[in-house]
Parts: C-alpha cells; structure tokens; sequence
C-alpha cells in the first residue's frame, strides 16, 4: 500500500493564498461566516427593535453606522441577522443537495450496469427544471417561506451534484488501485467510502464552492420576489425587497443588502475558481 | 439528422408529461374545491353539484388527469380564483411581454459579450483579458435586481431619462422602446458575464487548432485568421452554451419583471403564487416549464444541424 501515497493537501491552502484576490476572498468568507455565527452576540441591538424616530436615518448618523431602515431598526444587526439567515440558507441547501446528489452519483457510477441509466435518466429529467421554476412551482405548493426556498434550492442542486460525483467518479473507477482493493474482498461500502469519495473529493469541493454562490444568489433572489423569508425576519434578499419601497427617500436600505449579497457571492465565487486552480488546474465546468 | 431529431423529440414527451403531472397534482393539494369556487359564493348546493359532475371532479384520480388533459388539448387551463379571468386569457396577454423583454436583452447582450471573449481570447494574459474576466466574475456576482434598482435609481430617478414602470407600447413606438430600455439593459446585463467568458474559453480552443495555425502560416490578415476561421468555428459551441443559460435568462426575466412592473408571464406567476391563486400559478409554471423544455430542444437540434458530430451523441 506504500506505493499509493495519498494526495497532498499540506501545500493546498499555501497555492490558494498565492493569489491575492483568493486570499482576500477567503478572508472575507471567514470573516463573514463569523460574523453570522456570533451576530446574536455582536449585534449592537435586537434585529426587531424599532424606534421610529430614527426611521429612515442614513448611513454614518451618530451610533447608526449603517443607519436605520423604513421602521427605524439598525441596519448593522439587520446586516448580521440577514447575512446569518442567507449563509443558513446556502448551507442548509447545498448541504442537503450535495449529499443526495453526491450519494446518487456515486451510486450511478459503482453500479454502472443497473444504476447509471435509470439515476441519470432522473436527473437529466430534473435537469430540465431551472432552478427559479422549481422555487415558483415549491412556492406555490408549500406556501412561500425560508423553508420553500431551501427545499427548493436544495432540490436544483441535486442533479448537478450527481453529475459531477458521477463523473469524477468513473474516472476514478477506471484506477488500478481500486481493482486492487476489490480483489483483497473488500466490501462495497467500504470501497465507495474509504477509497472512491476520497479521490473524488477536490471536485466536488470546487464544484460545492461555486454552487454555494449560486445558491446564495437564487436564493436571495427568491426571497426578493416575496416566496422566500417573510417580514420581519433578517434575510438580505427580503431586506432588499422591503428596501426597494422606500428607495427614491433612502435608497441605503435597499443598496447596502445588495451589496451584502453581491460580495460574499463574488467572494465565493473567487474562492471556487481559485480551489479549482490550486486543486487540480484540469478541473473545468 | 432526421433520425436524432427523431430521438431527442422522443424524450421531450415524458419530460412535458411530467410537467402537466406536477401541475395536476398541485391543484390536488390545495384545500379549496374547485367546484365551490366556479360556482361562487351565492350558487345552490344543486349547482355546485352538477358543476363537479361537469368538471369530473367525482371520479378517481387518473380519470382526473385524463380529463385535464383533454381540457388542457382545448385551450383550458381552468379560471383565476382571484378575478375569476380565464387563466388562458391572462397568459395569452403576458407571454408576448416575456419573449419581447428577452429578445431585447440577447439581441444587445450575446454580440457584446461574444466580442468581449473574443478580444479577451485574442490577447490572452493581457490587460484587456484580464478586465473582461473581473467584469464578467462581477457580472455573475450581482443580483439581478440590484442592478434593476440601481438603473431605477440613476437612469430612471435622478436623471429623468428613462421610465422605469410598466411597458409602454409596441415596440415600434419611441414610448415602447423607452420602456423596455432599463428592463433590457438590466436581464441583458447580467447575460454579459456568461457569455463573454464561454466565448473566450472556445476562441482560445480555436486559436491553437492546427486550422488557425495553417491561416496564419499562408498569410492570411490576422483579422480575417480571427474572425473567418477562429471565431466562426468558435461559434458553435457557444451556441450550445447559450442555449444551456436559457434558464437563468427566465430566473432573471422573473426577476426583471417584478422590479420593473412589467407585465410578463414571471410577474404573473409571482403575484398568483403571492395571493394563492393556484390555477394562475399552474398555468404560469406548466407555460414557462414548457418553454423552456422546447427551447432546449430548439438548442439542441440548432446544434445537431452546425455540427454534424453532435448527432451521434
């Protein structure tokens, strides 16, 4: 087994970080998944208290450094509690998308002579579905809501999870080691977890980077129409949406969530392009 | 090519039945009888009756859907729950608006970004390709509708230059035209990005083909090695690929159209969903579904006739 020396992955981090916008985008991705994660501790205020003699009040008033939105709450907590939402969301549905879809591809490709056609097949046919269709047509079913739009957005990301699993996979079914691993009796289940999915695992990295952006921007996108998180929650996207009312009076309510949104997805959309070079540069999409 | 043609038209049929199958099965979830509600508030028992014997709504599920289709084959997609308007009526009035927003954001947006790649590829590593190549990861990073809001706000509000509400006229009148102006500069600008960036990735496979090198090696304009001989072979491709984005165009027409009150078939579906109007939001969502499966079909047969290696796949 000596022969076989796994990947190395100590040199990864030091690639990516010799690209400048990439060391900044990770930066600021840290910085923001740590901002959500303790807004409940940081936000200067409640994201719903409202005073509505500060309504309205722009960017840089005293204490406001953001200013207030139409009801007069903090714009900066509402930042924090959004971006917490919108980062949920994008988790949670990518999260539940990549493993289904990861799952399915992987299946697809080890039973290659039963699996593969029927799998594909669905996916292909799920394929034929835009993402913003399978929002409308959630929305309509499920009544509009977060939840709507994380099923949704979870269920657009299945079948381009399973392709790439699946493709990434048969490639690395073709390997001689795997024959080995197979003649020594191995199970299986073992085989798919200890020696397919690690092998698989950098473009599947990659490809989750760029879909989280993606799934940030549908998502956000959504809730703008209205079908996603409802008043008076935090979200960016409903943040914008609400903002869009008031926005010839204090266009800062609007503009300043979708400058939120428009930079973590640039940022992880820089991360992923980057990943792609540091990983394996033959990687493409 | 018949033969493909053939093929590819064959497995569009179950995917649009399965299309009409999820927008049955959304009428089936909802609370309200359809029966009630076509006879309204004020109609006897008797009536209400008789009109679910009518509709078929007393007989199992699958004689249902057989009935829907059949209804479906004749033009009805049942009434709004809301102004009791024939869904059919309503669509036949917004479908045009739709296509008419996104023929006015490609026919600017696919020639800009095909040049974009294409100088991008040409001087590839330079300055040049490296500012198309920010633009267009920018281009991909914005949401649609703050780009809306942002022409709202400049274009529209603090300049007074164009309006910003609504559609206009036909398009042949200087009041249509103005009206589409800021909606199609917003969908068409988010389209930019994309297609500047798979026009570069073809070009540059092109540009080292043996092909182009034989061009330049006989003595060929370097202007006519680009636009002759790499970028008419790289034309094909993004094609495809233009055809594959089709459904991000319809996310950003929906998008576009609730930003700007344009009265399209994605503002339509919104504002039914929004106001649980289920027989509008099946009807919006079986059309949009359905024409965005063909227009994927039209793509791929498109591609089939360009390049003739693609029938065997």
């Amino acid at each position: 087994m000596n022969a076989i020396a796994p990947p190395k992955r100590a040199g990864v981090l030091k690639r990516l970080l010799r690209d400048p916008a990439a060391a900044i985008a990770l930066g600021f991705v840290v910085a923001m998944v740590l901002a959500a994660v303790l807004a409940p501790w940081i936000a200067p205020t409640d994201p719903f208290d409202n005073n509505l003699a500060l309504s309205m009040k722009p960017p840089g008033t005293p204490g406001l450094l953001l200013g207030a939105d139409a009801q007069g709450r903090d714009l900066i907590t509402r930042m924090l509690f959004g971006l917490r939402a919108s980062l949920m969301m994008g988790f949670v549905a990518t999260a539940a998308g990549g493993v289904v879809g990861v799952l399915l591809g992987f299946l697809a490709a080890f039973y290659q002579r039963w699996l593969d056609g029927p799998i594909m097949r669905l996916m292909d046919m799920m394929l034929s579905f835009p993402a913003i269709l399978v929002g409308l047509a959630i929305a309509a079913i499920f009544g509009p809501g977060l939840s709507s739009v994380i099923l949704a957005l979870a269920i657009a990301t299945v079948p381009l999870m399973a392709r790439i699993a699946r493709g990434s996979a048969l490639v690395t079914m073709r390997l001689d080691y795997i024959e080995a691993a197979r003649a020594i009796g191995m199970t299986d289940a073992r085989l798919i977890w200890r020696h397919l999915a690690p092998n698989c695992l950098s473009a599947i990295f990659v490809f989750t980077t760029l879909r989280f952006g993606q799934v940030i921007l549908l998502g956000s996108a959504l809730s703008f129409l209205g079908l996603g998180a409802q008043p008076p929650m935090a979200e960016l996207g409903a943040m914008a949406s609400e903002g869009r009312n008031f926005l010839f009076f204090a266009p800062h309510i609007a503009v300043i969530p979708c400058i939120g949104i428009f930079a973590i997805v640039l940022a992880f959309n820089l991360l992923g392009d980057a990943l792609r070079d540091a990983l394996d540069p033959r990687l493409r999409f | 090519m018949l033969r493909h043609a053939m093929q590819r038209v064959a497995l569009v049929v179950p995917v649009l039945l399965g299309v009409l199958l999820i927008g049955f099965l959304l009428m089936q979830v909802v609370p309200t009888d359809a029966a009630t509600v076509r006879a309204g508030p004020t109609a006897s028992p008797d009536v209400v009756e008789a009109i679910r014997r009518d509709l078929g709504l007393d007989k199992p599920l699958y004689v249902q859907f057989g009935l829907y289709l059949w209804r479906l084959a004749q033009g009805d997609l049942g009434v709004s729950i809301i102004n009791n308007v024939p869904v059919t009526q309503e669509l036949g009035a917004t479908i045009g608006p739709t296509l008419e927003l996104m023929v006015a954001s490609l026919i600017w947006a696919i020639p800009i970004g095909i040049l974009m790649g294409t100088v991008a590829a040409y001087w590839r590593g330079k300055v040049v390709d490296r500012a198309v190549l920010a633009f267009s990861v920018a281009g991909g990073s914005v949401p649609v509708f703050f780009l809306g809001l942002l022409l709202i706000w400049f274009v529209g509000f603090q300049w007074q230059l164009l309006p910003f509400t609504g559609r206009g006229g036909p398009l042949w009148t200087l009041e249509g035209l103005k009206a589409i102006a800021l909606p199609a500069l917003t969908l068409g600008g988010v389209f930019i990005g994309p297609v500047s960036r798979m026009t570069r990735t073809a070009v540059l496979d092109v540009l080292s083909a043996d092909h182009v090198r034989t061009a330049r090696a006989k003595g060929l304009t370097e202007r006519r090695v680009v636009t002759a001989h790499a970028l008419r072979n790289a034309l094909i491709p993004v094609v495809t690929l233009i055809g594959l984005q089709i459904g991000f165009l319809l996310g950003g027409a929906v998008v576009t159209e609730t930003v700007f009150s344009w009265p399209g078939v994605g503002r339509l579906a919104v504002g039914a969903i929004l106001s649980s109007d289920l027989p509008m939001a099946q009807g919006t969502i079986i059309v949009l579904s359905a024409g965005f499966i063909l227009i994927n079909l039209f793509v791929d047969l498109l591609y089939a006739a360009l390049d003739p290696r693609m029938r065997a796949a």
